[in-house]
């Protein structure tokens, strides 16, 4: 299953900081973040997709939201497992998803160069969009 | 509530091992959600193009593990491709825009358009609605858990032929031997009057099943409890559990339903548990009643018919199943010749008996499957031939893409994308409107069952569409390919040395497709006229008596044995029983102030069994001729119908009885059987034809003598014959079998009150009296024609669309035939030929083609009306013959006038330059 899913996302944007540690694309934030703010009993398709179109205001396409996960599955930065089944999904699971340590260090990565990229630019900015 | 099956269907079949139902509960969760937040229609519209959506991922997936792309290695790194690395895998270069020349196309061309599409719109609607019925039918999807380990079992006489369902006593030798198959169950569907405490009361059909039944289901109730072994016991209490449809229209949805008493028929039962929403197991079922029969009572192949099913031991295979019971079968056949010589035992899936389909109307089915998808390939060939001559027209275009360089591969697969735009379009159309005549005739079929079977699914299925997919696919190569071949074959590389032997190769082939698009036009087409005549003409019969205020029922006694009780006294008791509540009911209806007369009669009129008869001195005529309905009618029913009497009297008590067997028929019988004679005083008797088509003389003979000659009760003013002659004989009125039926004259047609006062009156007679089947004779009367209608509707579509395409098909070539000779004529202009010798030549070719295609149609005509037995002309050939040749023979010469005309007015010179 695993090779699967390495095989199949291996071709798409794996790209590599020098320091080793995998850099993330604009979506793949996105989708991390949502993971690790609603922690690995809550994060799932749904919910993420949900979270993300609520903070950001853009529309997310579900289908977008489950390649990005089975992508960050195959590079190793999430793991996923099977949930309870419940009820309001026709007695079906969840698919929970949850960051394994490479992928809260890649996060911490990303988020630290964007944070000294955007440090005393704030302000700017939101003057500009004004 | 649950999402679209279609759509939980699409990503089942294209998420990888183990990641559908993850993906399904998401669509599902969303669903939901979306049905309250924007209603059921937005919410299933919205969650389709989820799906299409999470499809189009899942594909990609599946085509980038498919093609085995560079995995990097356990350091991550690798030689991962990219989106822009990607070889250009295009289908011989088809792009979008070969598309949008389609579009074009359709759109340049609207006569091929509307011509080829109605044609192919027809033919898929056909093709797939039959398809859908057939594939439902033999490969259902039952919804329950493991559902395709449910199986039915039946006995099949091999004698007649037929399935013998009166297997009580082999039930229970099979429920107690058999191993390969648990819980071996049986119901029947009876019909019983339930009367709730506070609710109107009304007959239901309730499935009597064994408990175990509910074991096969593995359905949990949502309420109380199912039946258990103990409630088929003799002597247990009554009981009933109820569907939730039931629960929710009965019982107004009472949460303390359970334990509630009913009375069911003569019983009183409590109701015991509620099924979930859907649940309508084993067919289309919303009560359920304990199965108790002891087996003894009956002798072997008899008692009540039942159905008899349950579920694959694990890891037991159909195969297996079936050589336990064929061993079981031959054991019993031996054991019981007399009864079980002919009968073999059938393990089947478990919607077969109940559809009353068997393993081997497969391959029937599936060659009628064939021929109806053949009418497609024929649809497809006149459309080819059509696209034929548009694609002959544009060989300017086809040289100059040769000559820019295109690929004889990359133009046929253009003109193959431009065919598929419009089979691919009609198609969609087709399978809709083939989809909407699929759920009408599942409608109509499960009106006269008792319901929808629960594992029908009315939706559109991956198989019809796969179907509707290969078979457009072949439409395409056939319209698009084909022509596309011919236009761009032979010389190769060379369009002009292609060019240079195109005329002759072309022109054999116009002569030979005008040949044969007449010869099929007037050969094949009177058959298909005779069939469809021969259902409308059927369909025009109609009453001659007040239909409409005829309003007929069965009466019904659901009359239980008491534990205990001995069999063959009880029956007898019961049948008193039954005669005396049948004549009180007449009575008292009667006493009705808007009844006017009430009658009984075995069958409904026109229905009667068609019988041989022989009349007594008159030579034995033709044997077809001596066919009669044989109907069993009470003294009254005549009286009742307002039928006049043309001759003689009709029947009075004392006939019931009388030494003579008096008989009274109808008028028809008069003219056909007895050629208009009188027919008062004449002798006539049933006989049954011997081996060699003679009178088999070893019955007794038993005479009937005619006393009266009534008006026909049916009239059919296109064809009279349909009406046959008929002979009725009297039955005692109030001393009907069960089977009989039962009818009241309404003065003004019946109302709804006046229905439920006739429910009222059986239910105050006997709780367990009901009317069963209950309607105006008009509403009878009205069903028979209508199946007959759609047949006659749908084949004259048919016909249509076909002569449609076959003029259509013929003015192309021949106006297309004529153009390629402008330069000849030309020519021939500038030689000092006159005009009129030059049309004299192009008609004599054209007369020529038409006449070798019709004198070959009229031969396959005749040859068909040969193999028919000469039924075929004399229906329909007669006049679908000459006028389907006149209508090809003014088509051709008209398409040949207009160019024809244009050629005389070439100026010679100009053609000379060009050459």
């Amino acid at each position: 299953m695993h090779l699967e899913c390495t095989r199949a996302y291996s071709h798409v944007v794996t790209k590599k900081a020098k320091t080793g540690t995998p850099s993330l694309g604009d979506f793949e934030l996105l989708v991390m973040l949502a993971t690790f703010r609603l922690g690995p009993d809550e994060a799932y398709t749904v919910s993420i997709a949900e979270d993300i179109a609520r903070r950001t205001g853009r529309s997310i396409r579900r289908a977008n939201v489950y390649t990005t996960l089975r992508r960050l599955e195959a590079k190793g930065l999430v793991a996923t497992r099977l949930g309870d089944p419940r009820p309001e999904r026709g007695g079906r699971p969840r698919r929970l998803v949850a960051l394994e340590p490479e992928g809260v260090s890649a996060l911490r990565a990303t988020t630290t160069a964007i944070e000294s990229m955007v440090e005393g630019l704030m302000g700017d900015l939101r003057e500009e969009a004004s | 509530m649950s999402a679209p099956r279609w759509a939980s269907a699409l990503i089942r079949r294209l998420a990888p091992r183990g990641r559908a139902d993850d993906v399904i509960g998401d669509l599902e969760e969303v669903h939901r959600q979306r049905i309250d937040a924007r209603g059921r229609i937005a919410a299933s519209v919205l969650t389709w193009f989820d799906a299409l959506d999470i499809a189009r991922v899942l594909i990609s997936e599946r085509i980038r593990v498919g093609r085995g792309w560079q995995a990097p290695g356990p350091d991550g790194r690798g030689a991962p491709l990219t989106r822009r690395d990607r070889p250009k895998r295009r289908l011989a270069g088809v792009s979008a825009l070969d598309a949008k020349l389609g579009l074009r196309m359709l759109v340049r061309h609207p006569g091929l358009t509307l011509v080829g599409g109605i044609g192919m719109v027809v033919a898929v609607a056909i093709g797939s609605g039959s398809f859908a019925l057939l594939y439902s039918g033999f490969f259902p999807t039952i919804p329950l858990d493991e559902g395709d380990r449910l199986v039915g079992v039946q006995s099949f006489d091999l004698e007649r032929n037929r399935e013998e369902r009166r297997s009580l006593r082999d039930f229970h030798d099979w429920r107690t031997s058999v191993r390969t198959i648990e819980d071996l169950s049986a119901f029947t569907t009876v019909g019983r009057n339930l009367s709730v405490p506070g609710a109107a009361t009304g007959a239901v059909a309730m499935a009597q099943m064994t408990a175990s039944g509910f074991r096969v289901a593995r359905v949990a109730p949502l309420l109380g409890r199912t039946l258990v072994d103990s409630d088929d016991q003799p002597g247990a209490p009554p009981v009933l559990v109820i569907g939730h449809e039931a629960w929710q229209t009965r019982f107004g949805g009472d949460p303390d339903v359970v334990g509630r008493q009913v009375r069911v028929g003569d019983e009183i039962s409590a109701v015991i548990g509620v099924m979930p929403e859907g649940f309508t197991f084993p067919v289309s079922h919303h009560y359920w009643i304990p199965f108790r029969t002891v087996p003894t009572d009956y002798e072997r192949g008899e008692g009540p018919a039942i159905n008899v099913f349950g579920r694959l031991a694990p890891s037991v295979t159909v195969e297996e199943a079936q050589a336990e019971l064929t061993e079981l079968g031959r054991r019993v056949s031996s054991e019981f010749p007399e009864t079980h010589e002919h009968l073999r035992p059938e393990v089947l899936p478990y919607a077969y008996p109940l559809s009353e389909i068997r393993r081997e109307d497969l391959r029937e089915a599936a060659t009628l499957q064939l021929m109806v998808s053949l009418l497609l390939v024929i649809v497809a060939v006149n459309v080819g031939v059509l696209a034929y001559a548009r694609t002959a027209m544009r060989s300017g275009e086809i040289t100059v893409r040769t000559a820019l360089g295109a690929s004889r591969r990359r133009i046929v697969a253009q003109l193959f994308v431009e065919a598929f735009v419009l089979c691919g379009g009609a198609a969609a159309i087709g399978l809709f409107l083939g989809n909407v005549g699929m759920r009408w005739g599942s409608e109509m079929i499960a009106l006269e069952m008792i319901g929808r079977p629960f594992w029908w699914s009315l939706g559109i299925s991956p198989a019809t569409v796969l179907y509707v997919l290969v078979l457009t696919a072949l439409a395409s190569v056939i319209v698009g390919v084909v022509p596309a071949l011919k236009a761009t074959g032979g010389g190769g590389a060379n369009p002009a040395l292609s060019r240079a032997t195109e005329g002759l190769r072309l022109g054999r082939t116009w002569t030979a497709l005008i040949v044969a698009q007449v010869a099929f036009a007037v050969g094949g087409l009177p058959a298909a006229v005779s069939v469809g005549l021969e259902q409308v003409e059927e369909g025009r019969t109609e009453p001659t008596f007040a239909a409409e205020e005829l309003v007929v029922w069965r009466l019904a006694l659901d009359d239980t044995r008491p534990a205990g009780a001995d069999l063959a006294t009880w029956r007898e008791e019961s049948d008193d029983r039954y005669r005396a509540l049948q004549q009180e009911m007449m009575r008292r209806l009667r006493a009705e102030p808007e009844v006017t007369d009430i009658t009984s009669a075995l069958r409904y009129p026109g229905t009667e069994p068609v019988q041989t008869i022989e009349v007594d001195g008159v030579p034995a005529a033709e044997r077809a001729e001596r066919r009669v309905r044989s109907g069993q009618v009470d003294t009254g029913f005549f009286d009742a119908l307002d039928v006049p009497v043309l001759a003689g009297r009709v029947f009075d008590e004392a006939d019931v009885t009388d030494e003579a067997r008096p008989v009274v028929v109808n008028r028809r019988f008069v003219e056909t059987i007895l050629g208009g004679a009188n027919a008062l005083g004449q002798r006539v008797r049933y006989v049954e034809m011997g081996p060699s088509g003679g009178i088999d003389e070893k019955l007794p003979p038993r005479w009937h003598q005619i006393s009266g000659v009534v008006a026909d009760l049916h009239v059919n003013d296109l064809r009279p014959e349909w009406v046959l002659p008929t002979m009725y004989h009297p039955i005692a009125p109030g001393r009907t079998e069960g089977d009989a039926l039962i009818a009241a004259r309404v003065r003004g047609g019946a109302s709804s009150d006046l229905v439920e006062r006739f429910h009222a009156i059986a239910r105050t007679l006997d709780p367990a009296l009901r009317l069963a089947d209950l309607s105006t004779l008009a509403a009878v009367e009205r069903q028979a024609q209508l199946a007959l209608r759609i047949v006659g509707i749908v084949t004259v579509l048919v016909l249509v669309s076909v002569l449609l395409l076959s003029a259509a098909g013929i003015y192309a070539l021949m106006s297309f035939a004529v153009t390629r000779r402008l330069k000849e004529i030309g020519i021939r202009t500038a030689l000092g030929a006159s005009r009129a010798r030059i049309l004299r030549s192009v008609f004599a070719r054209a007369a020529a083609q038409l006449g070798v295609g019709l004198t070959i149609g009229i031969a396959v005509a005749l040859g068909l009306n040969r193999i028919s037995g000469g039924a075929l002309l004399q229906r329909a050939g007669g006049f679908v013959v000459p006028s389907v040749a006149i209508i090809l023979l003014v088509v051709g010469v008209l398409a040949s006038i207009g160019p024809a005309r244009r050629g005389l007015r070439v100026q010679p010179m100009e053609v000379l330059r060009e050459e």
